[in-house]
């Protein structure tokens, strides 16, 4: 068995720093990503007459609370697994489960959408909801891959695989993730 | 002060594992500055297309215009002279002035300049560069699409970028280019604030580090909060173009509920103006350590030049405005940009005025590095004063648009950051390849293409205030502008002198490098940072061991030093 010296564990700590300052500014460039996207939103929506507009049906909701469901459980499994290290495994799996299906979700969403004859060319109203959804999805699709990659390397070395600098920071982007679809079924469907 | 030790990594054996996976910051510096300068000779080339067309409109272009243009008998037709201003706008922002400034120097100096062995992600800093040529790829490759290239101007506004203005593949390439871009970008800024917050030297603080690692920080930080606004700008215009979404459409060119083009420019300029600091400060911070170096004396004020990078990098935040001064903003909006914008010459004096006190009194060495660095002194004055104009409603309302905005940001962003940027390969030549270049020839070069620059960039300012607007294919269709030919030949010509003095450089560049038998001394040029310390060119791990810093990057005249030597290295220490 190794042990570690008080070089090693400084290192190591060291590491978790400068993994700790990265994330911070990532997220800084992720935030403006999205924030000028919604300030782009809210330069529309403020300015417009009719929201939705007059010749379109308001949009569904169902779809999008199950996504935000989704979401939010894929958060919850992944903080949980964390803390509790006896069904880390389990949790972990319900994670990337509720992660896929939130993807799932988005495409109902889509095919809800064109039902009711919104389209990505319906006007602004359209590109909005498909613009912001189909960005959001891309990341998501991210955090899927990330997941899956923790999972499966769980198999092998077990729930020490959520303590590593990989584990935090896939844990931290989805539910960075989560956040931004909080903002957006709130301000996008709800409002 | 350091988080941790980096191990030294065993040294790279194969090609593909030393000069194309490369995971060291040296050799991915290198590989940028090869990348920059590629890019570079693409751009002056299509510089000295669209300089031709403006002297002798309709005229073949010399020697392969006949090539390149058979259907026009060799002269520039119209529609391939909007994308030759595009592409030489974007191609030297984007691909030489960034890969050179922040790619090349960013990766080479920052941890050889704060002590450490690598950058703190160095695959992700490989994956940056990777990036950036797929990027460089996508931008290329448009130029060969049935409709041609991108040609809607580097700021490419809708509607001209939108599938209306510009109706080919070549704008979407464009756009996705300068996303892919982006990210590479974003990686690169995210490392570099990183390694500089965590991997100093141990007692190296914040006002030890150079002046150019604190440009180069500024920078990044810059690039990594407004980067992902332009990136979102770009990837809604791919949007409308290949989806069919309406961001940037109005009117009728919506189906139903428009968008809105001048929304592009919000987000574009919120990016821009930035940008422009993201340019230049790298070079400020290059050229505030040089003018200290070879004045033989301490950087004047050197925490008082770091604040006032640190605060025009936070008011370059709020004046994004005075660009768009001409979009029927309210008065209200475009008296408050004016005066955030003429709140940046406060800073700007204060460190441009420490340049000035830094050469005070100093015993000047004359060697290239410094003439370069004097010039960007004097190229930055001239377009820092001229900025005052363009911030102003009343005068920018006149000039908006016209050659004098064109003349006034390749001073500071063209003129200022090669001036910066030739003296930085000058000076850093020895720790990168190992040799110095001719100094001779240095200075040759240095001396026509300031005279060249001057030339053309003045000669822009002059026409531009007599009304000439920019992007006109053949401006002198208006009876007002014929008299402005002349004029107009002489700038070519400048540019053409100045193009022929660049042969001056790659050679000089091409020599030093592959066929130079001489090598360099691990300090030629007396200076006190921490890559001067160890062996030229650096070696693969940079420092055995970790250094201890004592002082402050710009020690010179210490009066306990031994006599014979006037700098102080960053790890000694003085009665």
């Amino acid at each position: 068995m190794t042990t570690m010296t008080a070089n090693d564990l400084k290192n190591e700590q060291g590491r978790a720093q400068a993994n700790k300052v990265a994330m911070v500014f990532l997220f800084v460039s992720f935030s403006m990503l999205f924030a000028t996207l919604f300030l782009g939103y809210a330069v529309f929506r403020l300015t417009a007459t009719d929201w939705p507009p007059t010749n379109l049906q308001a949009l569904p909701l169902a779809g999008p609370f199950v996504s935000t469901i989704c979401v939010g459980l894929s958060s919850l499994c992944y903080f949980l697994s964390q803390k509790n290290k006896a069904y880390s495994q389990l949790l972990m799996h319900l994670s990337t489960l509720f992660c896929a299906l939130f993807l799932g979700t988005q495409f109902t969403l889509w095919s809800d959408l064109k039902e009711l004859g919104i389209f990505a060319n319906t006007g602004i109203f359209g590109s909005i909801i498909y613009g912001f959804t189909w960005i959001h999805a891309a990341h998501m699709v991210m955090a899927l891959i990330s997941l899956l990659w923790v999972d499966f390397r769980m198999i092998f070395k077990g729930a020490k695989e959520l303590d590593t600098l990989t584990g935090k920071n896939v844990g931290s982007f989805l539910h960075f993730l989560g956040v931004i679809w909080l903002i957006m079924f709130v301000t996008i469907f709800l409002i | 002060m350091a988080f941790f030790e980096q191990h030294i990594h065993p040294k790279p054996t194969t090609f593909l594992s030393k000069y194309i996976f490369s995971y060291d910051h040296k050799v991915i510096g290198k590989q940028f500055l090869w990348y920059g300068i590629l890019f570079l000779l693409i751009g002056g080339l299509m510089a000295l297309m669209i300089r031709w067309t403006l002297a002798y409109p309709g005229q073949p272009f010399p020697m392969f215009g006949s090539f390149l243009f058979p259907e026009t008998g060799g002269a520039v037709p119209p529609d391939t002279y909007a994308m030759l201003f595009t592409m030489h706008g974007t191609i030297m922002i984007f691909y030489a002035i960034t890969p050179i400034l922040i790619g090349a120097f960013g990766n080479f100096c920052i941890p050889l300049m704060i002590g450490a062995r690598d950058m703190a992600f160095p695959l992700l800093n490989m994956l940056s560069f990777h990036l950036a040529v797929v990027s460089g790829l996508f931008l290329m490759a448009s130029l060969f699409t049935p409709l041609g290239a991108a040609a809607g101007g580097w700021t490419s506004y809708p509607t001209l970028s939108t599938l209306i203005g510009s109706p080919g593949v070549g704008q979407t390439l464009w756009s996705m280019a300068i996303f892919v871009l982006g990210i590479s970008s974003t990686m690169g800024a995210v490392n570099y604030i990183t390694t500089i917050i965590t991997l100093r030297a141990p007692g190296m603080g914040y006002f030890d580090m150079p002046l150019t690692v604190w440009g180069l920080g500024l920078t990044a930080v810059l690039n990594a909060i407004f980067l992902p606004v332009l990136g979102a700008g770009v990837l809604l215009l791919v949007f409308d173009r290949v989806f069919g979404t309406t961001f940037f459409l109005a009117g009728a060119a919506a189906t139903s509920g428009s968008g809105d083009p001048v929304l592009f420019q919000h987000v574009f300029w919120i990016f821009g103006h930035p940008e422009v600091y993201i340019l230049i400060l790298p070079a400020w911070g290059i050229v505030s350590d040089l003018l200290s170096f070879f004045a033989r004396k301490p950087a004047f004020g050197a925490k008082a030049t770091a604040l006032s990078m640190t605060s025009i990098t936070i008011l370059s935040t709020l004046v994004y405005g005075h660009h768009m001064f001409t979009t029927q903003m309210s008065p209200l909006l475009t008296q408050t940009f004016m005066t955030l914008t003429m709140t940046i010459s406060i800073p700007s004096a204060i460190f441009f005025a420490n340049w000035l006190g830094t050469l005070w009194k100093g015993s000047i060495r004359l060697h290239s590095p410094m003439l370069f660095s004097m010039g960007v002194v004097f190229v930055f004055g001239l377009g820092g004063l001229t900025g005052l104009y363009l911030g102003t409603v009343t005068t920018d309302l006149y000039l908006h648009d016209t050659y004098f905005v064109v003349g006034h940001f390749h001073y500071t962003m063209a003129a200022s950051v090669l001036l910066g940027g030739f003296a930085a390969i000058y000076f850093w030549m020895p720790k990168m390849f190992g040799t110095l270049m001719n100094e001779f020839w240095a200075k040759v070069h240095f001396w026509i293409t300031m005279m060249g620059l001057n030339g053309v960039f003045f000669g822009m300012m002059l026409v531009g205030y007599a009304g000439m607007h920019r992007r006109l294919y053949n401006p002198f269709v208006y009876d007002f502008l014929e008299k402005l030919i002349p004029m107009n030949m002489f700038i070519t010509w400048s540019a053409i002198i100045m193009g022929l003095a660049q042969i001056i450089f790659v050679v000089n560049f091409v020599h030093a490098v592959f066929f130079k038998k001489e090598k360099a001394s691990d300090n030629p040029w007396e200076v006190g940072t921490l890559e001067w310390e160890i062996p030229s060119p650096a070696p693969h791990y940079n420092f055995k061991e970790i250094p201890v810093v004592k002082c402050g990057p710009h020690e010179y005249g210490n009066p306990n030093l031994p006599a014979g030597k006037d700098f102080q290295f960053q790890t000694e220490e003085l009665a």
